[in-house]
């Protein structure tokens, strides 16, 4: 997904430099042309689609009721007192709490284990390859295997703390424990990603740089604090975006883990969405709360590029 | 894709850095309408994406979502509905997740063959003769194999021929896949409903009546049946379902406490409230519980079954409005909370902390699922298992029942109709090995009352079960006021000690319940 939208960012930056001349040119759009298609089929489509449905009433398998409703909808997930307000705030609210507390582990662990990856020492590769390795596992099994470790009653992580005479925990029958191991899992499961490009970064840096500041007599902090963060920081711009973008999507881990709970508060955005749509039959509603999602969503990510991206301008 | 973005993710950046202020205008421009419209598609898609998903819900339809352990799963109660079972919801296994936890290993000794029953002969008709039919169902957890037994029984016995492939869809997603196969018109002949989604599936055009003369070739009348069961798995005066079993809250007690207390729990009437604060008292010391109530799930089901013995109900008689508001219910979900402060260690609970102190000796009386038996109860261990005791003034309990029923199909074919009727007949008469997995009460009177079903521990315990239950009106989407948008969001404030005003917790979520059955009525156009 992350290539998607990188892609995209990329093609937008080529169409208008190759257009300059003013005149029509096809060739730029030719080369587009096997994404575009894919594009237009699969998220244009959808996208416009669900914009539709959004104004109506909609069951797939209900098609003789199928009021068009307007902006009723969308006027639910304004007003308090209706059904909808309270469980999809709440669980926006809950996407939001992981959505900080998830991203600044998961840049600065990426950071951290990108610095460490990049030294020169035996069996560098291999470490390498184990820190990216989970993240090829698919959302679904990393979830399953969290739940494994940390489930209340027969989880490895209670069964461990019990035998070394700590006592167990509800790790996800209570809070804080619930959100404490979703982060955990999730952690574990997408940072190789992060420090695989901060670990490309790093390897743009200039060997120069840090050798010139040796000789100022500068200590490994202060040539990871004044050299190697400003240098990435673009490169943490790009990161932070697609983090935040896959922080918010955050469905898995808690279906799996805890189904929402205890008591919803693990229930983010995307499970509401789910279980309005495929649960309740509302596709509308369903369709509608996607699509604040997705306003939301555009708005923290131009903000985000609007803040640092600008910065880094100057 | 990860070296991908690694490439793009250098061009970008010299980009960003070098360009000069109005190329940078140029490129942004475009650039951010395209993020836009990328971020937008990506929600979309990525919602829509999930809904190949594994699992189905939780809140909102009570069924799918309560589903923890395979088959043997909650469904009346949007009780169980996600947010309050967290463990218990949890994948594959469900209640009893541990691979060796005490499970049955199934088709050991229990042998599911329906080994001491006679199977009463499955008399098809003529016309079903060499018929190939599809049954569904989402038996994934342990009762599965004793599912499986049955259905091999039937393909061997029914001597016209008939062959029954049965596919198992995981409860999760049950429902979801069922709704899919409406869309692609790859219904089975019959599928697995739960009592409380007929009226639901029904109105949504998933299952259809059965016709007369079905009906008739299977032989199955009222008699057979408790009354609830039977007129409950009607829908606007049509059959829709047949029961299979029923299953909900039994009570499982410490046998060493019960026998300190000096109370008999296995007479197979259900204590008296005396005797039971007797029971309760005795284990309530030396740092043990005598009933840890959690602030999760049964605790809606438990707030269910008191309201119903207090006199109370869900649902006016029609399943227009909301009742549960009542005295009836005040009375219910204020004993609950008392006898929570009383007996419940003064210390919130999470959800299945009842279920570990039960199993480990910490507790005197637990309510829950019949379908822990396996883990529970059983040599060696500390509880057993039987009716829940009368609180009230009358004896009811809620309970749900897995019933089969017949999909739609697109072009009907005669003779696998009369197959699938046969087959359901056959099930419904001959559920013996099917119970003895999961712990449930076979929902058939000759089957219940037969020698061999009394002879089953604990189920025969609890075998009145079948006719104290009541249910919720067949009214499409009844069950959604039921969860935690509305009903159940109460309860669990209540038990959790975020609400203290126990009448404006309930009248909060009546209104809110009046809502939903409102909304659900216009759009199925109400019930019975």
């Amino acid at each position: 997904m992350a290539s998607v939208t990188q892609r995209a960012q990329t093609d937008a930056a080529a169409v208008p430099s190759a257009g300059v001349g003013r005149r029509f040119d096809i060739m730029p759009y030719l080369f587009i042309l096997p994404h575009l298609i894919f594009f237009v089929l699969f998220l244009l489509w959808p996208l416009l689609y669900g914009i539709y449905i959004s104004l109506f009433e909609f069951d797939f398998n209900n098609p003789a009721f199928r009021p068009f409703v307007g902006i009723g909808n969308y006027r639910n997930l304004a007003d308090p007192n209706s059904l909808e307000f309270d469980a999809y705030w709440n669980s926006m609210k809950n996407t939001l709490i992981f959505v900080v507390i998830s991203t600044i582990p998961m840049v600065l662990s990426a950071l951290l284990l990108a610095v460490l990856l990049n030294g020169k020492y035996r069996f560098r590769n291999v470490f390498r390859g184990i820190f990216f390795a989970p993240w090829s596992l698919s959302a679904v099994v990393a979830a399953l295997l969290g739940w494994w470790i940390f489930n209340d009653q027969a989880g490895i992580m209670n069964g461990f703390l019990d035998r070394v005479g700590l006592g167990t925990v509800a790790w996800l029958g209570a809070q804080p424990g619930a959100w404490i191991a979703i982060v955990v899992v999730t952690l574990w499961w997408t940072v190789g990603f992060n420090t695989i490009i901060y670990l490309a970064a790093l390897q743009d840096i200039p060997e120069s740089l840090y050798e010139a500041a040796s000789l100022d007599g500068a200590n490994l902090w202060h040539k990871f604090r004044y050299i190697t963060v400003p240098m990435v920081a673009p490169v943490t711009v790009f990161i932070v975006t697609i983090q935040l973008i896959a922080s918010f999507q955050l469905f898995a881990q808690p279906q799996i883990m805890t189904r929402g709970g205890p008591a919803e508060s693990t229930k983010p955005v995307i499970m509401q969405i789910y279980q309005e749509g495929f649960g309740a039959y509302r596709m509308g509603s369903a369709a509608a709360m996607s699509i604040v999602l997705g306003i939301i969503l555009l708005i923290i990510t131009t903000l985000n590029f609007r803040i640092f991206g600008r910065s880094e301008e100057r | 894709m990860g070296i991908h973005a690694v490439v793009t993710a250098k061009n970008f950046i010299p980009k960003a850095q070098t360009s000069k202020e109005r190329v940078t205008v140029h490129t942004r421009k475009p650039h951010l309408w395209l993020a836009i419209l990328m971020v937008l598609s990506l929600v979309l898609a990525a919602c829509g994406q999930q809904g190949g998903g594994q699992t189905t819900t939780g809140g909102t339809t009570p069924t799918t979502g309560a589903a923890p352990a395979g088959g043997t799963t909650p469904t009346t109660g949007a009780a169980a509905a996600g947010g309050t079972t967290p463990t218990a919801a949890a994948p594959a296994g469900g209640v009893t997740p541990g691979i060796g936890e005490g499970t049955v290993a199934p088709g050991a000794a229990t042998a599911p063959t329906g080994a001491g029953q006679q199977p009463t002969a499955a008399e098809c008709p003529d016309t079903a003769q060499g018929a190939q039919i599809t049954y569904w169902n989402g038996f994934s957890g342990e009762d599965g194999p004793f599912m499986t037994a049955l259905v091999n029984n039937f393909n061997k016995q029914n001597g016209k021929g008939i062959t029954v492939k049965q596919t198992i869809q995981p409860f999760p997603e049950y429902y979801n896949k069922l709704n899919a196969a409406v869309a692609s018109n790859t219904l089975p002949d019959v599928a697995q409903i739960h009592f409380d989604q007929i009226a639901t599936n029904a109105a949504r055009g998933l299952i259809r009546p059965i016709p007369q003369e079905v009906q008739d070739a299977m032989g199955l009348t009222a008699e057979d049946y408790p009354p609830a069961l039977w007129q409950g798995s009607q829908f606007k005066g049509q059959r829709y379902a047949y029961p299979l079993d029923v299953h909900g809250l039994v009570m499982y007690y410490n046998k060493q406490m019960a026998q300190q207390a000096g109370v008999n729990v296995t007479g197979g009437e259900p204590l008296n409230n005396e005797d039971y604060e007797k029971l309760l008292q005795a284990g309530n010391q030396g740092g043990k519980m005598g009933w840890p109530i959690t602030g999760g799930f049964p605790n809606n089901w438990m707030f269910q079954i008191l309201l119903a013995q207090y006199g109370g109900s869900l649902f006016n008689e029609d399943g227009t409005q909301v009742t549960w508001n009542s005295e009836a219910g005040v009375r219910a979900l204020t004993y609950l909370r008392d006898q929570q402060k009383k007996y419940s260690g003064n210390k919130p609970l999470p959800v299945d902390a009842d279920i570990v102190a039960m199993e480990k000796g910490n507790a005197a009386v637990i309510w829950n699922g019949t379908w822990l038996k396996p883990r529970l109860t059983g040599e060696g261990k500390p509880a057993s298992s039987t009716l829940i005791p009368q609180i009230g003034d009358q004896y009811k309990i809620i309970a749900g029942s897995h019933t089969l029923a017949m999909p739609k199909q697109k072009t009907e074919d005669p003779k696998r109709m009369a197959a699938a009727g046969c087959f359901i007949s056959f099930m419904v008469s001959n559920s013996l090995p099917w119970v003895q997995g999961g712990g449930h009460v076979p929902a058939v009177n000759s089957v219940r009352q037969s020698p061999q079903f009394q002879q089953l521990q604990p189920q025969s315990n609890y075998a009145q079960f079948a006719e104290a239950a009541v249910f919720p009106p067949q009214v499409p989407g009844i069950g959604d006021a039921l969860g935690p948008d509305a009903l159940e969001a109460a309860i669990v404030n209540v038990l959790t000690g975020k609400e203290q005003d126990i009448k404006g917790a309930l009248d909060r979520a009546a209104d809110r319940g009046n809502k939903i059955l409102e909304r659900n009525r216009q759009r199925y156009g109400g019930g019975q």
